[in-house]
């Protein structure tokens, strides 16, 4: 059964309870004509068929995904693509196991089809520990993040000609020869019902615009890649970014990449930029406190944690300066909503207060694990046909005081400021990781000297956060992200932001990852 | 599927009229898994999704949507949509116009009934299989047992029709000890349910892990190292997206000036042969394009990069079409073990993790080993040792290769189809070490 999402989302979320618009009635009544099937219809069936079958608890979640993408390359357009996908996911308990089906045919008959199947597939799996969710309370409601401009309604041509207008700014610049920009625009319309009564409507819209230059000369190359984060927003995100009034500069940046000295590796204060420290928060602090890791069920694949759960109130992650929280509620966040996937009201806790490791992320079938009786709302499915389970929420790094960049790097004798995210690689227990960046500049007592090319940056999550002395404060704190971190099996997208002032890091080791005189 | 496909076309014609080229996808996916952990599942599902792409061109502006859902009124949105979107698009000048009906050649069957009908039961007795086998031997395992039935047809308004099917299971486990020092993994991937050897697998990676415990941390530095299948082709997949002749043209690319030159030992070729009972796949690619078979690497010669249908026209040169089975041959080894032998000092390596490029103009790959790393000393393996960075470039691992085993493995490439020895190679750049087991 096909609607349009115009007609799915007007439909409301009454069809539950069969409410009906009121007509006079006719003077001789015919027989009542059955009344057409909504998919609401629907998601109440998959509960009822899936009770019937004998679970003990039953989610379904109805899933509108649109994906939109228009690419230039130079002064021409190289694709424009769009696609959507529309669907019904049926979860189960039955006999303490989880299963899990879904259906791309939205109806009563295909979602009792679905339910029939999660139950089977529960039955077969026989775990030794039965499931337990943690109560929550039963929420109804609608939510759609805040948005002036709905992006799936701007024509292309507006978006094409928003792109094709960056390659003049920069196709002047010697020595720049290739410009790559897109925006990717996605939203995803979500209504969920459980069978502990809830039922809630949703809708994120979420966009990116990117911009790559590259340089080239005397057959070496180097690219320099535009920091503007994607944000949960609309079209009016893309016409306010400072991609034109910095299209040039950008150029300029790859072309001083090229001519830049190597730099020479050693230990070296590091200033981080927002643009660059937000990706060293996802994988040294982001996934080392997701709690299905911790607890093995990710071992096969993203792998475990250094941290365990007997390190909450021990573990010293960080200096006092380090303060880092979880939240899925700040404004334009990526992982930003009202309600996880489990049907949890959303909110923001700590994750590392003063230093020390204080929380993690966790799900309804997960709170019970560490003593919790409350999920922390990070249940998250990429769409209809994918099983929920526990997803990164925005983890961001609190600023602190009034200090800005400028004055990390005035404090700064030796060191080198990072911005932009580059080359990055952790290892499976989150322990080795190595960053590097977009733009590299030497600091020498507390001035920018030069710019650097070839770095990057090697250190162990606890030992990073240890050497953190300086943090900014509120003035300097910026909100970037990723749309596509991957993590379970199959491997499923989720998007999330990370916040965080510019900081500093003592005595990192830099090393010198030009190889370009050995291979 | 094929009826699916006819009607997409056909509402898309009558939507866009006769001067519009229309290309319509069908892929149908019917998957489902099984995962564990802990000893025990976790979670289970199936999935079946078909669906329909449709590609619009008017002249030079071209719009793709597409959409799971296959009936009329929908299929008629998406056409709609497309057609909405190509005349708003701006000309794209490196659009190609469709390519006419092609002859392919015949591939052997990559369909396998006995694991297309493979049922939940089943799948789970997978899973029970290795915890049985982890709670014996008293190891944590975790692991992810996928089945994936994919048929996909392609028909265009000049006339093209392609049709391909194939069946899939991923397997892959890892087992770790209970002090947590230790961790094994096996996996592979298999397009008839006969060639997984499930049980096989479990064994191996449960052995790995006991092996593996208690690793004593070495220096980095160079190291001649052994690596397995799986190793070989994570550092290979950063080879293969390098290997494109408009980037070498531009410049941009190391392979710029290396077509034609031998950069590595003789015994080294790379090939992609879909009509290969190795490495069964598609006769063609997205495009609808034949794909013969394509010589990447002849006996250490850099044979053919990839070009694309724009580029070949520009350059006048033949397309290559995109592959997406590869094989790596070309070893006299008998076996791992033999390579081992052959190794005064040096490191046996499970597998690679997290790999992303550093440097673009090498190649230079950074990324971590991981699930047993051993050390050989005199042609033995002598103890465990553990985990380092490593920044190295597949090329410099070619370069240096020193030997490779004659049989490949089909090691799990979400999607390729590979088929990989293992590979002795000396001075493999090991950055730094690792705590992580």
């Amino acid at each position: 059964m096909a609607l349009s999402r115009r007609a799915f989302v007007g439909s409301g979320l009454v069809g539950l309870a069969g409410c009906h618009a009121k007509r006079p009635p006719p003077v001789a009544p015919p027989p009542a004509p059955p009344r057409a099937e909504t998919p609401q219809d629907a998601l109440g069936r998959a509960l009822e068929a899936a009770k019937k079958a004998g679970a003990s608890y039953a989610d379904a979640r109805l899933v509108r995904r649109r994906y939109e993408n228009v690419r230039v390359r130079e002064d021409h357009v190289a694709g424009v693509s769009a696609s959507e996908t529309y669907g019904l996911g049926v979860r189960v308990i039955v006999d303490g196991a989880w299963g899990f089906a879904s259906s791309a045919v939205v109806s009563v008959v295909a979602a009792e089809e679905a339910a029939l199947k999660a139950v089977l597939v529960a039955k077969a799996a026989k775990p030794k520990r039965r499931v337990e969710l943690a109560s929550a309370p039963v929420v109804t409601g609608k939510w759609r993040a805040p948005m002036e401009l709905d992006p799936f309604n701007v024509p292309l041509a507006d978006k094409a000609a928003f792109l094709l207008a960056l390659w003049p700014l920069v196709k002047d610049v010697p020595l720049v020869k290739f410009m790559d920009a897109a925006i990717a625009t996605t939203d995803e319309t979500k209504t969920f019902a459980s069978s502990d009564g809830s039922l809630v409507e949703q809708v994120q819209t979420r966009i990116h615009p990117t911009l790559v230059v590259t340089a080239v000369e005397y057959g070496q190359f180097e690219t320099r890649a535009a920091d503007y984060p994607p944000m949960q927003a609309g079209w009016e995100y893309v016409v306010r970014s400072p991609l034109r009034a910095g299209a040039r500069r950008l150029a300029e940046e790859a072309v001083q990449k090229l001519k830049s000295p190597s730099v020479r590796p050693g230990k070296k204060d590091l200033v981080l930029a927002p643009s660059n420290l937000w990706l060293t928060i996802h994988e040294s602090v982001g996934h080392p406190t997701e709690l299905d890791r911790i607890m093995g069920l990710e071992q096969n694949f993203a792998g475990t944690s250094f941290c365990k759960p007997d390190d909450l109130g021990k573990l010293r992650y960080g200096t006092e300066k380090v303060n880092l929280y979880a939240d899925r509620i700040v404004d334009g966040g990526l992982a930003t909503c009202a309600w996880d996937d489990d049907g949890v009201a959303t909110g923001r806790w700590d994750l590392v207060r003063d230093g020390t490791l204080v929380g993690v992320q966790t799900t309804r079938d997960q709170a019970g694990w560490i003593g919790e009786t409350t999920s922390r709302g990070t249940s998250y499915a990429q769409d209809h046909a994918a099983v929920p389970f526990q997803r990164m929420p925005n983890v961001s790094l609190a600023a602190q005081g009034n200090l800005g960049l400028g004055d990390l790097i005035s404090a700064t004798d030796d060191g080198i400021l990072v911005t932009g995210a580059g080359s990055w690689s952790i290892d499976h227990q989150r322990y080795n990781f190595q960053f590097s960046g977009q733009t590299f500049h030497e600091i020498r007592n507390g001035k920018i000297t030069h710019a650097l090319r070839d770095v990057a940056y090697q250190s162990t999550s606890l030992d990073f956060w240890r050497s953190c002395d300086m943090v900014g404060g509120g003035a300097s704190w910026e909100l970037h992200g990723t749309m596509n971190d991957g993590k379970g099996e199959p491997m499923q997208v989720n998007a999330v932001s990370h916040g965080c002032p510019p900081a500093r890091f003592r005595k990192v080791d830099v090393l010198n990852v030009n190889t370009r005189g050995r291979t | 599927m094929t009826e699916l496909a006819t009607r997409a076309l056909a509402i898309a014609s009558d939507a866009a009229g006769k001067d519009a080229e229309i290309a319509i996808d069908v892929v149908r996916r019917g998957a489902a898994n099984v995962r564990f952990a802990r000893n025990e599942p976790t979670t289970s599902g199936e999935s079946d999704e078909t669906t329909v792409s449709i590609e619009i061109a008017l002249g030079k502006r071209v719009a793709t949507t597409s959409t799971n859902q296959g009936d009329d009124a929908s299929l008629r949105a998406a056409a709609e949509r497309a057609l909405a979107m190509a005349k708003l698009a701006p000309e794209d000048p490196e659009h190609m116009p469709l390519l006419p009906p092609q002859t392919y050649g015949v591939v052997p069957s990559a369909y396998d009934n006995a694991l297309a009908a493979m049922g939940p039961k089943e799948r789970a007795a997978v899973a029970a299989r290795a915890i049985a086998r982890a709670d014996a031997a008293n190891v944590r395992v975790a692991g992810f047992f996928a089945r994936t039935v994919t048929s996909r047809v392609r028909t265009t308004s000049t006339g093209l029709v392609a049709r391909h099917r194939a069946t899939d299971a991923s397997y892959t486990l890892t087992a770790r000890t209970p002090d947590d020092t230790g961790s094994g993994w096996a996996g592979r991937e298999a397009h008839r349910l006969a060639g997984l050897e499930d049980e096989e697998l479990a064994a191996h990676a449960i052995d790995r892990a006991i092996r593996s415990a208690k690793p004593k941390a070495l220096p980095p530095g160079k190291y001649t190292v052994v690596l397995e299948p799986q190793a070989v082709f994570e550092m290979l997949a950063f080879l293969i997206g390098e290997m494109n002749q408009r980037s070498a043209d531009e410049g941009r690319s190391f392979f710029a000036g290396k077509v034609g030159k031998k950069l590595f030992p003789d015994f080294v070729s790379l090939r992609s042969d879909p009509a290969s009972l190795l490495t069964p796949g598609a006769p063609f690619d997205a495009e609808g394009l034949p794909l013969a078979a394509h010589p990447w690497v002849s006996e250490g010669k850099i044979g053919r990069l990839s070009v694309s249908r724009w580029w070949a026209q520009k350059k006048g040169i033949e397309p290559t079409g995109t592959p997406g089975v590869f094989a790596l041959s070309g070893g006299r080894a008998e076996a791992t073990d033999d390579l081992v032998r052959g190794t005064k000092r040096g490191l046996l390596i499970t597998r690679l993790w997290y790999l992303r490029m550093l440097e673009p103009q090498t190649v230079t790959v950074t990324g971590l080993t991981r699930d047993g790393v051993f050390l050989i000393e005199d042609g033995k393996i002598t103890q465990p040792v553990a985990n380092f960075r490593f920044n190295e470039s597949p090329v410099t691992m070619l370069k240096n290769a020193e030997a490779m085993t004659r049989a490949t493995t089909r090691v799990v490439a979400d999607g390729g189809v590979w088929q990989v020895p293992a590979l002795r190679a000396h001075d493999f750049t090991m950055a730094s070490v690792s705590a992580a087991v």
